[in-house]
This record gives structure tokens, C-alpha cells and sequence, in this order.
């Protein structure tokens, strides 16, 4: 569409260009501010439309995956003992189900935004990327809020120790966040083009769950499981997240530098994912 | 209404300018193009007054006008490619009103999604120099039906960059429903949620409303409310309106789009157009 247009100023108006120039910075910021009230009301409406005002409302945005970890981290506790390889089970149950959550919900969020969606797209300045963002984002807010809320209780009980580095926590859940949130662009984009790949879709998600690094450190494995997992970005990103939860007490193997271009290249390919899908959606 | 006579002779003028560039490049001709086609004729014209036609883009780009230009749209379906819309160009003016005739199935809904931007286009573009509404329709689009009228409210006021007080102030006047706007839309009866659909297009004030086929909904009394708030208070809004009412497309509209087959044609004789597609 943008290209079309464009094209079609140039060949009818060649003054177009300049005047655009001119106007370009000033243009840029004001859609910005745009894009951002848009995104921040999807958000809002996404909280509200799911979870409603009805008895603790949208804190069930948090609820939710609190009850999963919690339950997790109860059940695992049972199975394994109170440690498992030299690392506590709550700590290694808390931090693997927190990045896998995030995973598995970005996936399944971005995949149904343009079936579940598609209303929205009746609103000129909502497009399909920004339902796609809104639930990204929220779900990234809404998953570290409850693992926050999880680590909290847990440490005031004295079950986990505190953080040793917030900083590479917080950088392996933002990446995550990107590499899940591309991933999630792109096979929402599929899924919308081809019914086959929704078929696929949850045997492929399950069969990728080992693939998370959520169940055992990389440093367990054998030399040749080890370079297997790390091509996988997602592990890179558990192991990081572990780092920075455990510290230098135990090795982790990750590469910050693998993590973040897999996650630039995964968001490219799902935005031009989107692009293409949008233009064959059919709104009902 | 002779506020529309001048917008309206503008908008032919920039009609035809378009339509000369259209008619070197049409090469699909699946359907017989309706006898004297808006977008095959003109190099006559054209040839007569070039020195407007030249200045017709910088009007069309700089000024508030909506220009649908050479709109293709196709659906890959289980039979093969659907053309619904096969090369539509058309444009509105600031304060006019046009009617889109046709059959059922001829894509009057598709075309009023692709100008309301809720679907891409195959081909074509659509400049929209209007602030324009989503489109009214059956299906209620734009509006969520797991949340209550007031929260749906609070939505399309920070859409649209609305003081939300101010705006459920508006809605819940116009559309009359009472404690049921904390109710959840899903709950609501179809009358009642276009009462609300209408009443949050009204409350946001477009330049450009898009209504399809929805205008005769609702009791006699919220009816006659629309149609005050839509072409008395609202006058000076342009407006596509697809309607298979005889008497609402008369009374209210300049110009009247007919639809077959994908192809389109602008009359400027309403009843003549009415006549037409009465004969489809």
C-alpha cells in the first residue's frame, strides 16, 4: 500500500518529494506519538477485553502465570528433591518456566493476533503490527510482573537467594522478548497464509520445548548436545537469564552477541512476514 | 445544498484527470465495461482543458479530498482468484455525499473496507486527505464484543485521541442505553450495538463517514436521530453510503457510484443511476 502510494506521488507529483523532506522529521515524530497511543490503547483494551472488571480483574494478567510457576515450582520441588545438580529445584524451576512461559505465550499470542484481531483493523490508524506489538509487549510486562511477584514470595520465605545481576536478566528477557516476539510475527504471517502451518503449529511448538533450554543447564550435556542446543537462541537466552539469577557459582554458556542478532534477524523476517500477510488478510 | 456545487465540480475536474491516466493502462477487460465507463472516456475532455488537468494533482494531494485510484482487489479462494473490484476510481470531495449501488455480491463492502483502510488492496491506491470513520456495518467491526459500551468507549477515545470524559458523556446521550452500557457488548441486542457503533463514530466527528447499509436500523425514533446528526448537524461531512433505499439515497446524496461486476461508474444523475441499477 505504501509503496503503491508512493510510487503514485512520484509519477503524478514530483514536488511531493521535497515538500516531504521538509516535512519528514517533523511528520516522523508526530506518528510516532500516534503509534504510541495506539499501542497503549490496544494494551489497555487487550487487558480489559480478556480479563474484564469481574472479581481481581486484570490482575489475572499476573495471576495466571503465578499459578503456573507456582505450581511448577511445587510440583518439581516433590519430583526431584530440594536440589538437583548443585542448583536449588525452586531456583531452577522458577527460572526455567518464567523465559519458557514467555515463550510459549508470545508464540500462541502472536499467532491468533490476526485471527482474533481483525476487528481492530476497522481503525484506520490500528494496524495489524500494532495488535501484534500491544500483545507482545504486554505479554513480556505480564510474565516478568508475575515472575517478579513469584521471586519475591519465594525470597521472603527464604526459598531462592537474591539476584547476583539484574541487568543481564533483564537484557535476556528483553531479548527474548525480541527473538520470541519475531518468531511469533512470522508464524502468525504463515498461519494466516496456509492452513497446513496451523495444523503443524503445536506439534512443532511442542517438540520445540526441549529446544528452550527451560529443563537443564547446557552444562550437563555432552560436548556434542551442547553445540546442538546453542544454535538455538532460546537457550542462549535461558542460560543467560540463569547467569544473572545464579552468578559465576555455576558455567553457563551463552553468547549475548548470537542472542541479539538472531532476534534482529527473526523481527526483520517477521515484519516482512506481516507485510505480506496483511495485504492477503480478508476481514470478516 | 449548494455548498456541494463547488467541491463537486472540483471533483470532476480531478475524475477525469485520473481517469486519462487509467484509460492507457487498463489491459484486464474481463468484464464488458459498462457502456461510456467514467474511467474509459475523457481523452476528449482532456484534451480540451489540459491546463487544469495539470493542476488537478496538487489539488488532489494538498486538499481534503478521499481519491480512489485504479483499486484492484482479489481473494485467492478455494475456486480460484476472485476479482471483486476491478479497477475503481472515483473521488470525494469535502462535504459530498455519494451513494454506492449494486447487487449483492458486486463488493460495495469490499470497496468501503478498502477506502476505510481496514483491508489492503491488490492494486491501486487510496488517498485519504479526510479524516475518515471506520465502516458501519452489520458486523459490527471496530468494536470488542468481550468488553462493556463504556470501556469500548474509552477505546476509540484514545484511538482517536478523544477527551474521554467528554466522550462518554456524548455516547451515552446519543445512544440511549442506559445502565446497559456497563454491560458487555456480546450482550447486546443488534439494534442496541449499532445504537453504540453510531453514537462513537458521531462522538469522534470524522470529516468522511463510511456507512454500509446500515442506516436503517434501530426504532423510528433513533433513526430520525441519525439522520439529523448525520446530514443536519454533520452536513458539512462527505459521506459513502451503500443502501439499497431508494428514498434515503435521493433525498441525501450528489452523486451515485454503480457497481457491476467489479467495474464501476460515477453518475451525477442520482435517479438515473437509481433507474439503473433498478434494471441490473
Amino acid at each position: 500500500m505504501t509503496l503503491a502510494t508512493e510510487q503514485g506521488d512520484a509519477r503524478i507529483n514530483p514536488k511531493a518529494d521535497r515538500r516531504r523532506n521538509r516535512r519528514g522529521l517533523r511528520d516522523f515524530a508526530s506518528r510516532l506519538a500516534a503509534q504510541w497511543r495506539v499501542i497503549r490503547a490496544l494494551m489497555i483494551r487487550d487487558m480489559m477485553s480478556r480479563y474484564g472488571r469481574e472479581n481481581i480483574g486484570f490482575l489475572w494478567l499476573i495471576g495466571e502465570p503465578v499459578l503456573l510457576i507456582g505450581g511448577i515450582i511445587v510440583l518439581w520441588s516433590l519430583m526431584k528433591g530440594t536440589v538437583t545438580h548443585g542448583i536449588s529445584v525452586v531456583t531452577f524451576a522458577l527460572t526455567g518456566y518464567s523465559m519458557l512461559t514467555l515463550w510459549r505465550h508470545l508464540i500462541s499470542r502472536g499467532t491468533n493476533a490476526l485471527k482474533l484481531n481483525t476487528g481492530l483493523l476497522f481503525h484506520q490508524n490500528v494496524r495489524v503490527l500494532d495488535t501484534i506489538i500491544a500483545q507482545i509487549l504486554m505479554e513480556m510486562i505480564s510474565t516478568f510482573l508475575s515472575f517478579l511477584l513469584c521471586y519475591v514470595l519465594l525470597y521472603i520465605f527464604g526459598y531462592v537467594e537474591m539476584v547476583y545481576d539484574p541487568l543481564t536478566m533483564a537484557l535476556a528477557w528483553i531479548m527474548m522478548t525480541m527473538f520470541g516476539g519475531g518468531a511469533a510475527l512470522c508464524l502468525g504471517g504463515l498461519v494466516q497464509a496456509s492452513n497446513a502451518v496451523e495444523r503443524m503449529l503445536q506439534p512443532v511448538m511442542y517438540f520445540t520445548l526441549p529446544l528452550t533450554g527451560a529443563f537443564y543447564l547446557v552444562d550437563w550435556l555432552p560436548e556434542q548436545g551442547r553445540q546442538f542446543v546453542l544454535l538455538f537462541p532460546m537457550v542462549h537466552a535461558q542460560e543467560m537469564f540463569r547467569a544473572g539469577f545464579i552468578g559465576p557459582r555455576l558455567t553457563f554458556y551463552y553468547d549475548g552477541w548470537y542472542l541479539f542478532l538472531s532476534s534482529l534477524i527473526s523481527l526483520g523476517i517477521g515484519l516482512s512476514v506481516i507485510k505480506y500477510a496483511e495485504r492477503k488478510l480478508h476481514v470478516g | 445544498m449548494s455548498f456541494l456545487d463547488k467541491p463537486a465540480g472540483k471533483a470532476k475536474a480531478a475524475g477525469r484527470a485520473v481517469g486519462t491516466i487509467v484509460a492507457t493502462s487498463i489491459t484486464s477487460k474481463r468484464a464488458k465495461i459498462l457502456e461510456g465507463e467514467r474511467t474509459l472516456r475523457g481523452s476528449q475532455d482532456d484534451l480540451e482543458r489540459p491546463s487544469r488537468d495539470l493542476a488537478v494533482p496538487d489539488r488532489a494531494f494538498s486538499q481534503n479530498a478521499v481519491i480512489v485510484d485504479r483499486l484492484v482487489k482479489s481473494y485467492d479462494g478455494e475456486a480460484g482468484n476472485v476479482r471483486v473490484l476491478d479497477g475503481i476510481s472515483f473521488d470525494i470531495g469535502p462535504g459530498e455525499k455519494i451513494a454506492v449501488l449494486g447487487k449483492n455480491g458486486a463488493g460495495k463492502s469490499t470497496l468501503v473496507k478498502l477506502i476505510g483502510g481496514v483491508e489492503q488492496p491488490t492494486s491501486g491506491f487510496v488517498h485519504r486527505g479526510m479524516s475518515m470513520s471506520w465502516p458501519l456495518s452489520f458486523g459490527g467491526g471496530g468494536m470488542s464484543n468481550t468488553m462493556s459500551g463504556l470501556d469500548n468507549t474509552r477505546f476509540i477515545a484514545r484511538v482517536y485521541n478523544r477527551p474521554i470524559d467528554e466522550t462518554i458523556d456524548f455516547v451515552a446521550d446519543f445512544a440511549e442505553l442506559g445502565k446497559y452500557l456497563r454491560y458487555p457488548v456480546n450482550t447486546y441486542s443488534s439494534g442496541m450495538r449499532m445504537r453504540l457503533a453510531f453514537a462513537l463514530t458521531m462522538a469522534v466527528d470524522f470529516e468522511c463517514y463510511l456507512i454500509d447499509e446500515v442506516l436503517g436500523v434501530g426504532d423510528h425514533r433513533f433513526q430520525k436521530k441519525c439522520r439529523e446528526a448525520l446530514f443536519g448537524r454533520r452536513g458539512h461531512s462527505a459521506m459513502i453510503l451503500v443502501s439499497h433505499h431508494r428514498q434515503t439515497v435521493l433525498e441525501y446524496c450528489s452523486k451515485a457510484l454503480v457497481l457491476k461486476r467489479g467495474r464501476s461508474r460515477l453518475f451525477d444523475d442520482v435517479e438515473f443511476a437509481l433507474d439503473l441499477y433498478s434494471t441490473l
